[in-house]
């Protein structure tokens, strides 16, 4: 069980590699005596007084210990520099990593596909075939994203396949029958301090995790994104999905800003060498 | 030859069909007297004063085609070098063409990709353009930065904007070798500067002059100038284009 999922982790990770960090000072980003971004200054406001969740981001990760706790004590074999297993969080490679077994349980259907999948050493996860990550785990790996927050719309920008997702914040509805796809369809407001974001509308396509766990076209995303100072992105994310889990699940993720930082281009179409190699 | 790349697209256009147009709240749009949209009315302002170029923008498929389409016979001045990698996709009917691979498009050709819509959204110090194609978004940094010496290249290069009266003038290096100006084939080298002029002459119309420099497949600088027409009620829908992609083993040259 734990191989396999790091199996279905190496070939997540296999295609693609960091380049060179970008260096460029931020203006506007609060700085200490030593010139050093302060990453515990007060969080920043936008113009219309709502906190600016903007900035270049990246998950805390699961410390290696916690890590190799988890998914067995080979689980830091995978060497891919800059995507080594303690620059990921755990929930990337699995989502209920929180849960004992049947805790939150899984549908018929839905434990049917779980174990196909993860008898198949993961040669069909939509990564390996440069397929979207779906959210949230585009946010959970190696790679940073980044938010650009304007009045009425929020982006985030992922740079794993510099794949785009759009959160309306103009007071919209949900759509009532939207069309499936791999991001959804994303509306938001504001509680406080706090983004709500409800997200409705995803294809049954994408996994949760490496390690498998499906989502159907009936799952209900909620994120609240709270800034809790300038450096710290605290998202709570519940996973609502009726036709796959028996009940509602949440998890807590925090993201570090990357100060003075950015997103690198990916593509991981180009030179993509994996696919061959995917037997059985 | 013109129905070579007519049937090259209907193969490159086939799997990817439009959903369902979304149709969400449009404030802020002027309206001739039947309620419609007044593509005519004045071009809108941002608080600075600056034209805001926001909006949904329909490219023109003529223009993902060939860059030149409205240029005259013998206007882009290749060099035997560009000649010659030009001549050599033609022979082969593009079949190598970047887009056939669902790889990114580049730039300048992004503002026609696929000749699909593409969302920008204007801030003071940065604007983004969201294309359709592909989901993928582009970056211009507005802050006063200088472009790099010696950048990573990439496919979409690194660009900056600077306006230059009611002209945004935006400067992009930075590139690889990979991508192709169009469907038609026109080449670039990673010595390619493009520079593009964004007008918004009114409500409805967006004009971008694009400037093409690259000593190694051009023997002097060329211009073309695309149109877009805003769609003031569109949205952009998901394209995901390596899913369920089934083209490439239909492509075949000479």
């Amino acid at each position: 069980m734990q191989k396999r999922m790091m199996c279905a982790l190496l070939t997540i990770l296999g295609s693609s590699a960091h380049g060179q960090w970008v260096n460029y000072p931020t203006p506007g980003t609060p700085r200490t005596r030593d010139g050093k971004p302060n990453l515990a200054a007060p969080a920043p406001k936008a113009s219309n007084g709502k906190a600016d969740l903007s900035g270049v981001w990246h998950v805390q990760p699961t410390p290696l210990a916690e890590q190799l706790r988890l998914f067995g004590k080979d689980a830091d074999k995978v060497t891919v520099p800059g995507m080594e297993i303690d620059t990921i969080s755990k929930y990337g490679i699995n989502i209920l990593a929180d849960f004992k077994p049947g805790e939150v349980g899984m549908l018929p259907e839905a434990q049917a596909e779980f174990n196909r999948r993860r008898g198949q050493s993961g040669d069909h996860s939509p990564l390996a075939g440069c397929l979207p990550a779906g959210i949230p785990l585009a946010t959970l790996l190696s790679e940073v994203h980044k938010i650009v927050q304007t009045p009425g719309l929020m982006l985030i920008m992922h740079e794993l396949d510099s794949l785009t997702r759009q959160i309306y914040t103009d007071g919209r509805k949900l759509p009532a029958d939207p069309s499936p796809s791999w991001l959804g369809y994303s509306a938001g407001k504001w509680e406080g301090d706090t983004l709500v974001v409800e997200t409705v509308g995803f294809n049954d396509k994408s996994w949760l995790d490496a390690g498998g766990h499906p989502r159907s076209e009936a799952m209900h995303l909620q994120e609240r994104y709270r800034r809790r100072d300038f450096g710290h992105l605290d998202v709570t994310i519940t996973v609502d999905d009726p036709k796959t889990y028996t009940k509602p699940f949440t998890i807590k993720v925090t993201h570090l800003l990357q100060a003075d930082s950015d997103i690198l281009e990916y593509v991981c179409g180009e030179n993509e060498k994996d696919r061959a190699h995917m037997v059985k | 030859m013109a129905l070579v790349f007519v049937l090259a697209w209907m193969i490159l256009a086939a799997p990817h069909v439009t959903a369902q147009w979304i149709k969400p709240p449009a404030p802020g749009v002027p309206r001739t007297a039947d309620g419609k949209p007044n593509l005519r009315a004045p071009a809108p302002r941002t608080a600075d004063g600056k034209p805001d170029l926001s909006g949904m923008w329909q490219s023109k498929l003529k223009f993902n085609f060939n860059l030149a389409a409205d240029l005259k016979p013998d206007s882009v001045p290749m060099t035997p070098w560009g000649r010659a990698l030009y001549d050599e996709r033609q022979a082969n009917n593009s079949k190598d063409d970047p887009e056939a691979y669902c790889l990114p498009p580049g730039v300048p050709r992004a503002s026609a990709a696929g000749g699909l819509p593409s969302r920008i959204i204007q801030m003071p110090n940065m604007i983004v353009i969201l294309q359709e194609s592909k989901t993928m978004f582009r970056e211009i940094f507005l802050d006063g930065r200088k472009l790099q010496k010696d950048p990573n290249p990439t496919w979409m290069g690194y660009s900056t904007g600077a306006w230059e009266g009611d002209a945004l003038v935006v400067r992009t290096t930075g590139f690889n070798e990979q991508t192709w100006l169009d469907d038609d084939g026109h080449p670039h080298s990673d010595a390619l500067r493009v520079t593009e002029r964004y007008r918004r002459p009114d409500f409805g119309h967006l004009f971008i002059d694009i400037t093409i420099e690259d000593e190694k497949a051009y023997s002097r600088p060329w211009t073309a100038t695309e149109d877009l027409l805003l769609d003031p009620e569109g949205d952009l829908i998901e394209y995901v284009c390596n899913e369920n992609e089934r083209d490439v083993k239909h492509l075949v040259g000479k």
